[in-house]
């Protein structure tokens, strides 16, 4: 690792050792009794008990059931929202008609917070998963829509009129270029929405628990297990770096052109035979 | 076919909002192979004369009309590349593979043999030049509409390239507009050199041979001033 990387990522790392710091001087100081005086004592845990709270959720199995039950959730949910997200991006781009149909409503309901359709959710999904998947497909499908929307109108003038110029249409110009085009501003808008399919599924599970993360986050509060309540945020938290990070590979790969000077010859030319190859 | 790929005929064209660009503009481009360039002051509307020929400006009165296919490499040719596609890809992309060997010929003629498995990312701008240039010339068609096509070429290459590229559009009766600003450029590749001067009147002088003679020179530089 070069110098100036190694000195960034001191300086990353710095960053959550003040925050780790902080925390302990907290917990072993009581600060917190400062602003709230009737806090107990054991509402703020030194950074031992965490630990040792974390390890043991992640040696349970109830733990692991309800990791796989919330990231399927959310997977699931963030698969569906992007496939209906482009494709009606898509079919908007190439259809004024279509896209003036669909303007007001996607106005609407994009600004329409996702959890004000829980209600309507339980009414029609029940209270298992496919009411948290149909939430998370819902605050997913706009950002998603929307930044697709954007990207493909915004294709640059001269590509198009290169593509009108060789007569690259239908599945030939919306899948050789088109959607390249338009990956940055997709790739993008399915970054937030990733991080927002797994809020949702966290919080339809809160509200409406049976099983999952959520679940198990409310049960420690409700019984005042606080070490392992912030254990398992934590791990909450790293668990959406996690996808984030999975998330970022797949796009190197997907937007291999954006300069990794890393990639060899041979991978680019697959890559590169991977785009357009529908025609 | 008629004997002209391109005409334009008693062309009125303006901006919105603006004064004529041409007043009374005739053009034409003779078809199998005649190389056409047009040379004049920025401004002037060379590059309009190309927007008109492709249909994507349309003149106030007049006629314009393309007899056969055509296709563009524009000044901002930067906008016209697949930079997900390796250059071999952005030039043969939408052909069928009997077209290698005419893209060896193509690369070979446009020195762009040894960056065929790169991305145009790691290309420089006169190599991703080339590549648009190349992509038009394989599919041979009709009339090439050309906009600088070669203005981010070193000095050495440009000439090497132009009387090459010469030789190979007659061989393959491609037919094209040449917009440039530069006289040995134009000299060089072209049939005949047109100086547009402002109100769309131009001045047509045939090139008998490759770089024409110091009177030719004289005469285009004269009215160029």
């Amino acid at each position: 690792m070069s110098r100036p990387r190694m000195r960034r990522f001191a300086l990353r790392l710095l960053g959550v050792a003040v925050l780790v710091v902080l925390w302990e001087l907290n917990a072993r100081l009581a600060f917190y009794h400062v602003l709230a005086p009737s806090l107990p004592d054991s509402f703020f845990p030194n950074l031992v008990d965490i630990l040792w709270a974390g390890a043991r959720s992640v040696s349970a199995s109830a733990y692991h059931a309800a990791l796989l039950m919330t990231v399927t959730r959310t997977l699931a949910a963030f698969g569906f929202a992007a496939l209906l997200g482009v494709s009606v991006a898509l079919v908007a781009a190439r259809s004024a008609t279509f896209d003036d149909i669909i303007y007001y409503p996607a106005e609407f309901f994009r600004q329409l917070p996702a959890v004000a359709v829980i209600p309507f959710a339980i009414m029609v999904f029940g209270i298992y998963t496919p009411m948290k998947i149909s939430v998370a497909v819902f605050g997913c499908f706009f950002p998603i829509l929307v930044g697709a929307r954007e990207g493909l109108a915004n294709v640059d003038s001269g590509l198009m009129l290169t593509a009108r110029s060789y007569g690259w249409t239908g599945p030939r110009l919306l899948f050789g270029v088109m959607l390249p085009a338009a990956a940055p501003q997709i790739i993008a808008a399915l970054r937030i929405a990733l991080a927002i399919a797994l809020i949702l599924v966290i919080m339809a599970e809160m509200l409406v628990g049976v099983d999952g993360l959520g679940v198990t986050i409310v049960e420690r509060e409700r019984t005042f297990d606080f070490p392992a309540l912030y254990a398992e945020t934590i791990l909450l938290g790293l668990i959406g770096v996690g996808m984030n990070q999975c998330f970022g590979v797949l796009c190197r790969y997907v937007h291999y052109w954006r300069g990794d000077p890393t990639w060899r010859t041979a991978d680019i030319a697959t890559a590169s035979a991977t785009w357009g190859a529908t025609p | 076919m008629t004997a002209n790929v391109l005409e334009m005929r008693d062309v009125r064209f303006a901006y919105p909002g603006g004064p004529a660009l041409f007043e009374n503009l005739n053009l034409e481009v003779p078809s199998s192979g005649h190389l056409k360039c047009v040379l004049g002051p920025s401004g002037v509307g060379k590059s309009t004369i190309l927007q008109l020929a492709m249909g994507e400006l349309s003149p106030e009165s007049g006629r314009v009309a393309v007899d056969g296919t055509f296709l563009p490499v524009l000044q901002n040719f930067e906008s016209m590349v697949l930079r997900w596609f390796t250059a071999r890809r952005n030039i043969t992309w939408g052909l069928n593979g009997e077209a290698q060997v005419e893209l060896d010929a193509v690369a070979q003629l446009l020195e762009i043999t040894d960056i065929m498995n790169s991305l145009p990312g790691r290309l420089s701008g006169g190599q991703r030049q080339r590549v648009v240039l190349a992509r038009a010339l394989i599919r041979r068609p009709d009339v090439l509409f050309l906009d600088e096509p070669l203005a981010n070429l070193d000095a050495g290459t440009l000439r090497r390239v132009l009387p090459r590229l010469r030789s190979f559009l007659h061989e393959w009766s491609v037919s094209s507009l040449w917009v440039t600003h530069n006289l040995g450029e134009a000299l060089a590749v072209a049939d005949t050199v047109c100086v547009l001067h402002e109100g769309g009147t131009l001045h047509e002088f045939p090139v008998p041979t490759p770089g024409g003679n110091d009177d030719l020179v004289r005469a285009i530089e004269e009215l160029l001033r």
